[in-house]
């Protein structure tokens, strides 16, 4: 850069601009630009100079949008007393509300199947049950009086007799749980082929059991467990009962229903390389500030139902349609709601099988929707090992306009089922 | 405005920033009260480009609002200088940052630069004719003008601001002036009859 020094006449011009000059020197510098006509020419436009720069910056105003958009954030940011709870209140309050929601659609599913087993036992006449009753009784009878396994062989059929407190020993599988509540009461179970079918006694009798074996087209078998001693035991169709090629099993006054606590699993995981589409915004993407962590129940065979809360950074893009100038920011967002998880077991490779997760609940921002796509590894016992990826859709308001902001990115994870 | 506030010092209302209510906010909007108009005066004479002026007005009051809140501007003595020189390199890194702008930033480093003149104006467009000759100055030198003429700023404080000494900035001052007034002389001859 040049170097530049100021001559006399600008340096007498700048102390009369400033205003720092003393009455007596201001005197000589008044007398010396009244015989310098160029130097008070000079002086004055300096002046008129000084006079537009005034007028030009008194016409600049702050737009009150700028304003408006500050203070909108500034709140966000204030540390007001319990602010932190208010914002985990809103965001536990929306999940529960998303819960709620979800509890009457889940009660439904429950109840229309309950239902359709009712309407089927219904349907069956008197003398279809006494019928049955008969075969029971007539027929081949399995008793606590059994010391093995046992082979009849009746017409062109064969059937095996099960000692049921051998079976009671061993239980297999637990996918539905049927309890004595009524006596004479008959459920068929057909409708679940290949089901296997877990039975509870509720209140030990007389050793008195039986398990009767019909052999007409309409093969039933059915057990009268009034007198059971064991409080429980497992029935596994096609295998326990025998080679009876049989599509129903009526257990005589048992009711069916639904396993109480059907398989948990707890699940972790986090986000990585996470991209918003216009904006990225991987630098927010650490391990302890992006996590999910969910809690789920396998309500219906490949299907469970539960809650999730974890924490993500999501891009928040403001645009000034006056003027399309772009204000960003990428808070971390915590979030809570419920989550389906759908197993595609049938498509097991090498104990390797496609999950689809979704989520649905609340955030410190607002509404928030995650959809997850996963391989998932279940070759080590209650362990499983997943990767996929993840797209996230977050809605917020800004000053009463709704906004989104959406993003996709990669998932790591492991979970534990019990 | 919370009337009581205006009376209290700049560094006074920065720490109350981290009150647990609403004097927070409060305290906030005073200071911001008392400095926006002549920031937004300066990001929009110095940038002269509505696209970064938005970003970087939010983003300056919004970093000292949260650096206030997390207590890191306890320590600060001057705040009106810390404001400004924050600003300042707010303004110098996104011209830095923005390719367009290059061109502009070589011609801040090289202050030598001569201005073409412009064309005739008349009396009515006195506002104009400064504001386009204000575009014309090298951005070193337009930048303390703004500092100096625009937001009525001490050499020291300016000083401060950009690192350089008190003299260099009285003399680049009145240089910039005088440019200023070369560049407004060359387009109509007589400034005075234009104001």
């Amino acid at each position: 850069m040049e170097i530049y020094e100021l001559n006399e006449d600008e340096k007498l011009i700048l102390e009369l601009l400033e205003g720092n000059l003393d009455e007596e020197s201001r005197q000589v510098a008044f007398q010396k630009l009244a015989y310098n006509p160029n130097l008070q020419e000079d002086f004055l436009d300096y002046i008129s100079i000084n006079k537009a720069i005034d007028v030009d910056a008194s016409q600049v105003t702050v737009p009150i949008e700028y304003t408006n958009k500050i203070f909108a954030k500034a709140e966000t940011m204030q540390p007001l007393p319990g602010k932190f709870l208010e914002s985990l209140k809103h965001t536990v309050m929306t999940g529960i509300f998303a819960l709620l929601m979800l509890l009457p659609l889940f009660l439904g599913f429950n109840n229309g199947k309950q239902n359709s087993q009712s309407d089927y036992k219904h349907s069956k006449s008197p003398q279809q049950i006494s019928s049955l009753n008969n075969i029971s009784t007539n027929q081949n009878k399995i008793t606590n009086n059994f010391e093995n396994d046992e082979q009849k062989k009746i017409g062109n059929k064969e059937y095996s007799r099960k000692n049921l407190n051998s079976i009671t020993q061993k239980p297999i599988l637990k996918n539905l749980t049927a309890k004595p509540i009524v006596a004479n009461q008959v459920v068929n179970l057909n409708s679940l082929p290949n089901t296997p079918i877990f039975v509870e006694r509720v209140i030990p009798q007389t050793v008195n059991t039986e398990l009767s074996i019909n052999n007409n087209p309409q093969d039933i078998a059915f057990a009268n467990m009034d007198n059971l001693q064991q409080e429980s035991f497992q029935i596994k169709r096609n295998q326990e009962i025998g080679n009876i090629n049989s599509n129903k099993f009526d257990l005589q006054n048992f009711k069916v229903s639904k396993r109480d606590l059907p398989p948990v699993l707890i699940q972790y995981h986090i986000n990585s390389a996470i991209t918003n589409p216009v904006k990225n915004i991987q630098k927010n993407s650490s391990i302890f500030g992006n996590y999910c962590v969910s809690v789920f129940l396998e309500t219906f065979p490949n299907i469970s139902f539960g809650a999730e809360f974890g924490n993500e950074p999501f891009s928040q893009i403001y645009l000034n349609s006056a003027n399309s100038t772009e204000y960003t920011q990428t808070p971390n967002v915590t979030y809570f709601g419920v989550a389906a998880r759908y197993d595609a077991n049938q498509w097991k490779i090498l104990n390797i099988h496609p999950v689809a997760q979704l989520f649905a609940g609340g955030s410190s921002l607002g509404p928030l929707t995650r959809l997850n796509m996963q391989l998932e590894y279940n070759g080590i016992k209650y362990l499983g090992i997943y990767c996929g990826i993840e797209g996230g859709f977050l809605l917020y308001s800004d000053q009463g306009k709704w906004l989104s902001s959406k993003k996709v990115g990669a998932i790591f994870g492991a979970n534990f089922k019990f | 405005m919370n009337a009581n506030f205006e009376n209290i010092s700049d560094e006074e209302l920065i720490k109350l920033f981290k009150e647990k209510s609403n004097a927070s906010i409060q305290a906030f909007e005073t200071l911001y009260s008392r400095y926006s108009p002549s920031l937004y005066l300066y990001f929009y004479k110095f940038l002269k480009d509505s696209f970064f002026i938005k970003d970087l007005y939010q983003d300056l009051f919004l970093k000292i609002y949260e650096l206030g809140v997390e207590g890191k501007l306890d320590n600060i003595d001057n705040f009106k200088g810390y404001l400004y020189r924050m600003a300042h390199n707010l303004a110098l890194n996104k011209l830095k940052n923005d390719e367009k702008q290059r061109n502009y930033i070589n011609s801040y480093k090289d202050s030598s630069e001569e201005t073409d003149s412009i064309s005739e104006s008349n009396r009515e467009d006195t506002i104009k004719n400064l504001q386009d000759a204000l575009e014309q100055l090298p951005p070193q030198l337009k930048e303390i003008l703004i500092l100096r003429e625009y937001n009525h700023l001490s050499y020291l404080e300016i000083a401060k601001i950009t690192d350089e000494t008190m003299e260099n900035v009285k003399i680049r001052i009145f240089r910039a002036k005088k440019k200023l007034k070369q560049i407004m002389t060359n387009k109509s001859k007589k400034i005075r009859k234009m104001v």
